[in-house]
């Protein structure tokens, strides 16, 4: 009787109480369902507006406090668009690239050693690690100044990469173990006997099977550096490293108003290589782990 | 190829022994399979001899070399893992040719061995193929190409066969047989199940707990056992084992055990190396017969309660309850017993074998010779 099976199903919304068994676990036209969702709708408004208005100021010429219809321009992009604000990106991208390599690098090794060699006192430097990890990098910052002094080493976008990456580091670790671990050791032990020596096997064998992890560590320590405000505020002064958080920094009443428009137009640009780099992350999290095959029967 | 040699290696992790004092030795182009329970050390051993795992003392050598020192990488030996360790991230080809690509092997000939290796193996057509998209028994063959591209001084195998379903299993088995009588190469094979070992092996090494028991040919094995554990390891189903006491009647020695005497065929133990009256007699299924069956009326007959009876097609094995004791015997196939119903049973005394009851180490025959007169 399919057709009664229809207008079952067809009545469940309006009058979900008279049916017995297959109705919705969250009816939506009764008082309750109602009220829920309105209060859901509200929170979803909340949160959803403040990038409405960036979307919509950036292309508006007269854009203020409030979100409304723009005055559509390409004006404030011109803007943002100039030297200086190409420079901070460029800056930027220096700084997070640099520290991504260097904190996935040493990351990896550091990792490697900690997952497959004996390392006394084992357990208790990864419980470092993992609190170091939480710490945040500001703390250490007044002291790494007066380092930096001490070395002549600050005012350079490299040196502060390294102070970011050394920031990075215990989550890089962190991470990268547990991808190696995932590794069987058979399969290193293989590559061992059949000829291979320390280096081949991790480039040849367990590099290659923790290429997920690789780049979602990479990816992760470039957002977190792509971000970075107060690190280079102090040990950067230079004004052409200047990178773009703090050029953010600068749109917001540098001049004794806000250039709404030009502010809205760069964060949205500022924020599109760490959009674009999540949904790689995200494809690499689905596809991570293909051990398939390699073991068992 | 080389003979490999243990010479009193001990390991140990942390505190816990793994291997204990072990001495072997394996000649040049033999099959030797160690065999024991799961935790006796024989992996341990094998990884020694990959070197994979240092002994903690002792000597192993491969050829005239001592390789205790030596890295895996230049022992020239070849292993086959247990759960095959292929690299997943690459395709048969790759996996086949890895060692010769890390030894950087001409191309030309790396590609015509693999493709040489490959057609023996049959993995001709699945060379493009990743691990994943592979039956169990083509992994294992790739496991193998890739251990005999390596052209090793020492072949390794590490329980190879135990992922494989039954009929594979025994296919397999039958292939690596046949690759021995090829290649002849020394192979040090470790194993779980007794009749991969008996059926596998020039020669069986037994362990235990860390300790070898004893290494012999298949048939000594099964024949003269030096203790209770490698009498019940070895043989299936497993060996019956009933407590017993030495008696002497007119002079001679004989065995009491339920409500038998032995003694009349003589029971072939040096009485002379007994060293309490405590022992354990030893007997396998089929030399405890229906005595409609036994060939010699002379035969110790018992008679009993049939409790289990399992029938296997060529044969029928029977559990039945002796006094407080239950005897498995090997009886004909479609013997139309039926539990609870009473019967007779008959044992081959030849074919006992006696254990002192504390040390369980076998009580040593006397020679055929010394049996004869009473025969």
């Amino acid at each position: 009787m399919p057709g009664s099976r229809t207008e079952r199903v067809q009545t469940t919304g309006t009058a979900p109480k008279s049916v017995a068994s297959p109705a919705p676990a969250y009816p939506i036209f009764t008082l309750g369902g109602v009220l829920r969702h309105v209060i859901l709708i509200a929170i979803g408004v909340a949160f959803l507006s403040p990038f409405v208005w960036l979307v919509l100021a950036s292309v508006d010429a007269h854009a203020g406090w409030g979100v409304r219809l723009p005055d559509l321009t390409v004006d404030n992009y011109r803007a943002v668009l100039s030297q200086r604000g190409l420079t901070a990106l460029k800056n930027s991208c220096f700084l997070a690239f640099v520290t991504s390599v260097i904190a996935t690098g040493l990351g990896y090794l550091a990792a490697y050693a900690l997952s497959r060699r004996h390392v006394p006192l084992k357990r208790g430097i990864m419980l470092t690690i993992l609190f170091a990890s939480g710490l945040p990098v500001s703390l250490l910052l007044v002291p790494t100044y007066q380092m930096y002094v001490a070395f002549g080493w600050l005012d350079s976008l490299f040196t502060t990469s390294l102070f970011l990456a050394a920031g990075a580091l215990p989550f890089a670790i962190w991470m990268l173990k547990n991808f190696i671990d995932a590794v069987p050791l058979e399969l290193e032990e293989a590559a061992l006997v059949e000829g291979a020596g320390t280096w081949q096997t991790l480039l040849r064998v367990t590099v290659p099977l923790t290429l997920p992890g690789l780049s979602v560590t990479g990816i992760y320590t470039f957002i977190a550096a792509w971000g970075a405000f107060i690190a280079p505020l102090i040990l950067d002064g230079n004004p052409d490293d200047e990178p773009a958080p703090i050029a953010i920094f600068h749109f917001m009443g540098n001049h004794g108003e806000f250039l709404f428009g030009q502010l809205a137009a760069y964060s949205l640009m500022f924020s599109a290589p760490v959009i674009i780099l999540y949904f790689a992350l995200s494809r690499q999290f689905s596809g991570a782990f293909a051990f398939g095959g390699g073991l068992k029967g | 190829m080389a003979a490999v040699r243990f010479r009193g290696v001990h390991k140990r992790f942390g505190l816990v022994p793994a291997v204990e004092e072990l001495d072997l030795e394996i000649d040049d182009g033999e099959f030797l399979v160690v065999v024991g329970p799961s935790g006796c050390g024989k992996s341990t051993t094998l990884r020694m001899l990959a070197g994979l795992e240092r002994p903690s003392s002792g000597l192993i050598s491969i050829g005239d070399r001592v390789v205790n020192l030596v890295s895996p990488k230049s022992r020239d030996v070849a292993m086959v893992f247990q759960n095959y360790a292929l690299y997943p991230h690459m395709t048969v080809y790759d996996n086949l040719s890895f060692g010769m690509r890390i030894r950087r092997e001409p191309r030309e000939q790396i590609r015509r061995q693999v493709a040489d290796i490959a057609q023996q193996l049959g993995l001709s057509a699945l060379l493009d193929r990743k691990p994943a998209a592979l039956s169990g028994g083509e992994r294992q063959r790739v496991a193998v190409g890739r251990a005999l591209l390596r052209r090793p001084q020492v072949f390794l195998m590490d329980e190879p066969l135990s992922n494989l379903d039954a009929t594979l299993r025994v296919h397999m088995r039958g292939e690596l047989s046949r690759l021995h009588a090829r290649v002849g190469i020394t192979t040090f094979y470790v194993t779980h199940d007794q009749i991969e070992a008996m059926t596998l092996g020039d020669r069986i090494a037994v362990m235990r707990a860390g300790r070898l028991q004893q290494v012999a040919s298949p048939e000594t094995l099964y024949d003269e056992p030096v203790n209770m554990f490698v009498a019940g390891f070895i043989g299936a189903p497993r060996m019956n084992f009933l407590p017993a006491r030495v008696a002497v009647t007119h002079g001679r020695p004989c065995l009491d055990s339920l409500s038998i005497r032995l003694d009349g065929g003589g029971v072939p133990f040096d009485p002379a190396a007994l060293r309490s009256e405590r022992v354990v007699l030893g007997i396998r299924p089929e030399d405890v017969k229906w005595s409609r069956e036994a060939p010699a009326a002379s035969w110790p007959r018992l008679r009993g309660v049939v409790e289990i009876i399992e029938p296997v097609g060529s044969e029928t094995y029977v559990t039945v309850q002796v006094e407080d004791a239950h005897l498995l015997a090997r009886f004909p196939p479609r013997a139309g017993l039926r539990p609870g119903e009473q019967v007779e049973l008959a044992l081959d005394q030849t074919r006992v074998h006696v254990f002192d009851a504390e040390t369980e180490q076998a009580v040593p025959r006397l020679p055929v010779a010394a049996l004869a007169p009473n025969r």
